[in-house]
């Protein structure tokens, strides 16, 4: 199991990413598996990062455990309140049309992992459950 | 992140897209790449046969990009994603909007299309 703050900049963003890849490496995980962990923290980070309201400091944290078939991952932020699952994905494509490319953060996240669960802790911080597979 | 440019001729460019291409890389290169992908009045092909790694902020500009390119009258085609720059891009039905071929024969053969 690897726990681990998350800075909420590009550099400690990168020198976590950096371990987490080390630690699924070590595992044996597939590059595919490294590949979507990845992608969850990126999007999910830069969410926080763009849209993130914080009134109190700005954290986060990380925790994975990874079984062989896929990884658990939890995340928790002390933004405020955002459920990852109540979001609707962009009701059309990307177009070359149109400028309105938000939500493809989210919808991908979701195409990529399975998001197994959300709580508002007590003490004011987010907590979302992925789970990445290896299929 | 980093990406060069390269005349194929009077009509067109390629762009070499070689490393990430996240939320930490995006906004380093987001200019310039815009600029090279969109150079006046020329079609361009994007490489990707070096790209590592594709996020959402990521295909937001290469969305951005070619979206001044067609405005312009010329088109956009990627070649060469490795598979999980490929799933990405299919996930977000981005193949769908910009045509997305295997080798760069295919990808200037596409713009002549």
């Amino acid at each position: 199991m690897l726990t681990l703050d998350i800075p909420l900049e590009p550099e400690g963003l990168e020198a976590a990413q950096a371990r987490i890849e080390a630690f699924l490496e070590q595992g044996g995980a597939s590059e595919r598996v490294r590949y979507k962990v990845r992608l969850i923290l990126d999007e999910m980070i830069a969410n926080l990062q763009l849209h993130g309201r914080f009134d109190a400091d700005r954290l986060a944290r990380a925790r994975l455990r990874w079984d062989g078939a896929g990884v658990q991952l939890r995340l928790e932020d002390t933004a405020a309140p955002f459920d990852p699952r109540a979001t609707a994905d962009p009701r059309s494509p990307p177009s070359l049309d149109d400028d309105r490319v938000g939500g493809l953060g989210l919808s991908l996240v979701r195409k990529m992992a399975e998001i197994r669960g959300y709580s508002r802790l007590a003490e004011g911080w987010n907590q979302t459950e992925f789970f990445v597979s290896d299929s | 992140m980093r990406f060069e440019l390269v005349e194929l001729g009077p009509t067109a460019n390629k762009v070499v897209l070689v490393g990430r291409l996240d939320s930490v890389t995006v906004g380093n290169v987001e200019t310039p790449l815009t600029a090279a992908v969109a150079a006046t009045g020329r079609n361009a092909v994007l490489d990707l046969t070096g790209l590592e790694f594709l996020s959402s902020l990521g295909i937001r500009l290469l969305l951005s990009a070619a979206r001044v390119v067609t405005r312009r009258g010329g088109k956009v085609v990627l070649f060469g994603a490795q598979p999980m720059v490929r799933e990405v891009l299919s996930a977000m039905a981005l193949d769908e909007v910009l045509p997305l071929v295997d080798t760069e024969e295919q990808a200037v053969a596409r713009l002549g299309a």
